[in-house]
């Protein structure tokens, strides 16, 4: 039997649903240019995915709290970002095929071994310079070392998608975060790298301008307390004393 | 005739595609907001440099697939190029390192220090300042005012005691290393001040001039010496720098006051570097300034410095604001005055003395008078009478400081026996010096070169700033020594590499020291010595931190010089490991590309920053109707020339004209690199086996790949 789920505060209305079914149309476009964008060689190397929908957002969403406890060197970078990703109206993931596997053979030098790839070829389990993706194992949120032009060559279908995102008037914006947490829930899979763009079409981009500690003090949240507070009005004494502590950045 | 050739007109305009895609470029979003872009255009006769791509390229040994190059090479002969790049390394320029005007490593020593690893702390700090124990005790910190950790709710790291404690606790380094090959050129410097001695470490030790130093004073350390009181900087620490710096072979000759640079070109110097500070006092212009018992405090400190008998009354005026004041007045204290008052004109905020020294002041229990001035000094049977009147705000000035102007009916009188008058100090520059002087005294060079208008005569320091700090005169003798050394045919690269290799530790003495501290760790007061006893003599007042303190400090520190995301990414497990490793390849290298012309490792997540912004320019001139191609391969080349100081990724946007249009003329072969590199992805088992580049590089680089972990053996 399918799961019934029930909310009496149901974010997505039909209004909300037509906005972001919108910019559904807009990560499409978006994913196009990201396609066209210069390529290293010319080699097809970009994998793209639109996430859309409250079920997919919130996974990723959750995911990226989860992570963001894993580690405080991102614990707050992840945690007012999957607020992001919550909120976002459609999320575009770009990924890069080839960093992992297969890298550019350029000569470049940009990554930490010597300028003939071997740093990622040492690093990995190969045979014959063919690597094994089936390894997927790491303790680190991204299985490095990854091709370094390769990555930069993500930069090029990031700007591509986010230009289109301007020529539209559409607010985007990218965010590693995200990218790793729908990696990590099997988006782009075929990619090493992933990178998310939370497409917004709202009068107010809180992507582009968030408060602090965004994960705590956002529009949902606020609206949420709000109800919560008028419905405690009429039970609570006048006289009492607010039980929970103010701005958690005061408190600090 | 036409008015204006319409294709010069049509290529001028080019220039403004650039400016164009420049603007794109700084304003792409951010993925991370930790690159910053940097952009060169390169037009016009400098365009020549295009076709030298290829002598580059065989010149600097790139064994680039022949299609690669010959994309790069086929795109014709584009009239402008935007060189877009960027420092993508997982080193993050840190706000402290950044204000530093020497430019000190400062997380890095942090971070030795946080290991317990003193000596390598200290030579981290070596490695740009040649007188580390000397800023340890008295540079006034600008780090300190940009430590991230003190912008955002916290206060700043105490990165100066922390300096100050590797410092006490660094074994005395038995050589500094072996100069460099003597070149035959010969330098004089005229100072031994802090820019002085810079100069003469670097241009002796590392470019391998012969460097004498002529003193006129018979100590030398110049303002260290004689403005800078023993109980901010002890004499021991002094001598022993000095000693250092004549141990690299830099000759110093005492009482030797040069009257002009013309007999020491006639000596056979082929440099002169005028580094004479700023030891003029300015005079107060009041009527009784002369009088017995008004001093000049430089003149003052001087004495006291040098061991002259100088004696103070029971009651002392200091006329100033500055640090040459603050000295004066602590000074006279330790003289046996009983009652010491500054006399300034403006409020606390406005003082230019550092808000240490200040307060250090305060405490001693020297009286500031704000916003006074003093308008007559008369002499009395009791001393000296000083006529003094209350100042006020003034109206609003063009520079943005109000002149303090005197209140009406707000006179008021002071009875002293001695006055210190600390209003200024400049350079006393002889006429003989043939040098173009500013209004303010100070020699006017080219802040480029350091040059003056004499050829061959550089000057720095306090004598082209004016008065400043010692860490300000420090780098000012690092540029002119460096502009020295290509003056004299040389690279003008100053650099050393003095600390080791860095290494991740297994143990961490930060760590343990911090999981025994109890909460949260604070930034640590300074102790201090009881004021009676400071009071007794000229001893550093400050004790400096313990060692569970420092290094309990060092754990505060947000190592803003990594990208901090620790996501492994670059194949390193911390962002940490990987700026150690990149720190140790440029030391290794001294900053020259590895592999093809770029540098790693490189942070994965800067690089992709980079792109975003090149795609914003290169979709630019896409708006504009104007035929742009991204490259990287010949960008790295122009790199390779000197193009984008400080890039380790450099990539291009190429504007071309009708006729050779990049892309539709180099399609063909465009094309064919496609297929030709898809084909090597599906066929090709590795790098390129068997191609002579690839011989010639594994003779280079040692084993054959993949033979670590070829199960096939």
């Amino acid at each position: 039997m399918p799961r019934i789920t029930i909310r009496d505060w149901p974010p997505y209305s039909p209004t909300d649903q037509n906005r972001r079914e919108n910019t559904v149309v807009a990560a499409k476009l978006m994913m196009n240019a990201a396609l066209t964008a210069p390529s290293i060689g010319g080699i097809a190397m970009t994998e793209g995915e639109i996430v859309y929908g409250e079920e997919e957002q919130e996974e990723i969403a959750r995911k990226m709290e989860e992570l963001a406890h894993e580690r405080e060197a991102w614990q707050h970078t992840f945690l007012y970002e999957a607020v992001m990703a919550r909120q976002a109206d459609t999320i575009l993931l770009l990924g890069n095929t080839r960093a992992y596997a297969s890298p550019w053979k350029g000569e470049c030098g940009l990554c930490a071994g010597r300028p003939d790839c071997s740093f990622v070829y040492e690093n990995r389990d190969q045979r014959a310079g063919i690597i094994d993706v089936t390894d997927r194992r790491s303790d680190t949120l991204v299985q490095g070392p990854l091709c370094t032009a390769f990555a930069h060559q993500l930069g090029y279908n990031v700007g591509s998608a986010l230009m289109v995102a301007v020529h539209l008037y559409i607010d985007a914006r990218p965010f590693m975060s995200i990218g790793l947490g729908a990696q990590k829930l099997g988006y782009c899979r075929n990619s090493a790298i992933v990178v998310g763009i939370a497409i917004n079409a709202r009068a107010k981009c809180e992507p582009s301008d968030p408060a602090v500690d965004y994960h705590l003090v956002n529009l949902d949240r606020a609206i949420d307390a709000i109800r919560g507070n008028v419905n405690q009005l009429s039970i609570r004494p006048a006289t009492g004393k607010e039980y929970r502590p103010g701005d958690p950045a005061k408190k600090r | 005739m036409p008015l204006y050739d319409g294709k010069k007109f049509a290529q001028e305009g080019l220039l403004q595609v650039a400016q164009h895609c420049a603007q794109a470029a700084l304003h792409a979003p951010q993925l991370i907001g930790k690159t910053e872009i940097k952009m060169e255009v390169v037009a016009g006769e400098e365009l020549k440099d295009f076709f030298s791509v290829e002598d580059a390229a065989n010149k600097y040994g790139a064994r680039l697939g022949g299609g690669n190059y010959k994309l790069a090479y086929n795109m014709g002969e584009p009239p402008v190029l935007l060189l877009i790049g960027a420092d993508v390394t997982p080193i993050v320029e840190a706000p402290c390192r950044a204000a530093c005007p020497a430019g000190i490593d400062v997380p890095r020593y942090i971070r030795l220090i946080g290991d317990g690893k003193y000596d390598e702390a200290v030579a981290v700090v070596r490695e740009r300042v040649p007188l580390p124990s000397i800023c340890a005790y008295v540079c006034h910190a600008p780090c300190e005012a940009k430590c991230r950790r003190g912008t955002l709710r916290d206060k700043p790291i105490a990165i100066e005691a922390l300096k100050r404690f590797a410092v006490d606790r660094a074994g005395k380094i038995d050589s500094l290393g072996p100069s460099a090959e003597a070149t035959g050129k010969r330098v004089a410097i005229i100072g031994s001040g802090p820019a002085g001695l810079t100069a003469a470490y670097y241009l002796r030790k590392v470019c391998g001039h012969e460097v004498t130093i002529f003193e006129a004073l018979s100590q030398p350390g110049g303002m260290m010496r004689v403005g800078i009181p023993a109980y901010r900087l002890p004499r021991k620490i002094l001598d022993s720098e000095i000693a250092a710096i004549k141990e690299v072979g830099v000759k110093i000759k005492l009482n030797s006051k040069q009257e002009s640079p013309d007999k020491l070109f006639q000596q056979g110097y082929d440099a002169v570097f005028v580094s004479v500070g700023a030891h003029h006092d300015t005079s107060l212009g009041i009527s009784g300034q002369d009088l017995p018992g008004v001093m000049e405090c430089l003149s003052f400190l001087r004495d006291v410095s040098l061991g002259e008998k100088v004696s103070v009354g029971n009651r002392v005026a200091v006329i100033g604001g500055g640090n040459a004041a603050m000295d004066a007045a602590r000074t006279a204290l330790r003289l046996g005055a009983k009652e010491v008052t500054i006399l300034y004109r403006r409020t606390k905020a406005d003082m230019p003395a550092y808000q240490d020294n200040v307060e250090h002041v305060l405490r001693e229990g020297i009286k500031i008078e704000f916003q006074s001035i003093i308008s007559e000094i008369k002499s009395d049977t009791e001393g000296l009478q000083l006529k003094c009147v209350r100042t006020g705000t003034g109206p609003d000035h063009a520079e943005g400081v109000s002149p303090p102007m005197p209140i009406e009916e707000s006179e008021f009188g002071m009875q002293v026996d001695t006055v210190i008058v600390a209003t200024g100090q400049s350079p006393e520059v002889p006429p003989e010096f043939g040098l173009s002087l500013s209004k303010e005294n100070t020699i006017q060079v080219d802040p480029e070169t350091t040059s003056t208008d004499r050829e061959g005569v550089f000057a720095g320091g306090d004598a082209v700033t004016g008065p400043a700090s010692v860490i300000e005169a420090i780098a000012g003798g690092r540029k002119a020594a460096s502009r020295i050394d290509q003056y004299l045919g040389g690279l003008g690269i100053i650099d050393e590499v003095l600390a080791p290799p860095e290494q991740v530790p297994e143990v961490s003495p930060a760590r343990d020291a911090l999981s025994e501290a109890v909460g949260e760790p604070e930034r640590p007061q300074i102790k201090l010595m009881p004021v009676k006893k400071a009071l007794a003599g000229f001893d550093k007042d400050e004790l400096g931190l313990g060692e569970r303190e420092a290094l309990v400090e060092t754990t505060r520190c947000l190592e803003c010089d990594q990208v901090g995301y620790d996501c492994g990414a670059c194949g390193f497990k911390t962002c940490r490991e990987a700026v150690i490793n990149c720190q140790n390849r440029l030391n290794e290298t001294g900053g020259e590309p590895w592999g093809w012309l770029m540098k790693g490792p490189s942070c994965i997540w800067r690089a992709m920053e980079l792109g975003i912004s090149v795609d914003w320019a290169a979709a630019a001139a896409h708006r504009l109707n104007i035929e742009s191609r991204v490259g990287m391969v010949p960008a790295t080349a122009f790199m390779r020339m000197g193009y984008m100081e400080g890039c380790t990724l450099v990539i291009f946007c190429a504007g071309n004209r009708q006729r050779g249009l990049p892309s539709r003329r180099s399609g063909e072969k465009r094309r064919d690199v496609a297929v030709s590199s898809a084909l090597d992805a599906f066929y090709r088992t590795g790098p390129r086996y068997g191609s002579p580049g690839h011989q010639h590089q594994r003779q280079m680089v040692g084993p054959p790949l993949h033979s670590s972990r070829d199960r096939r053996g």
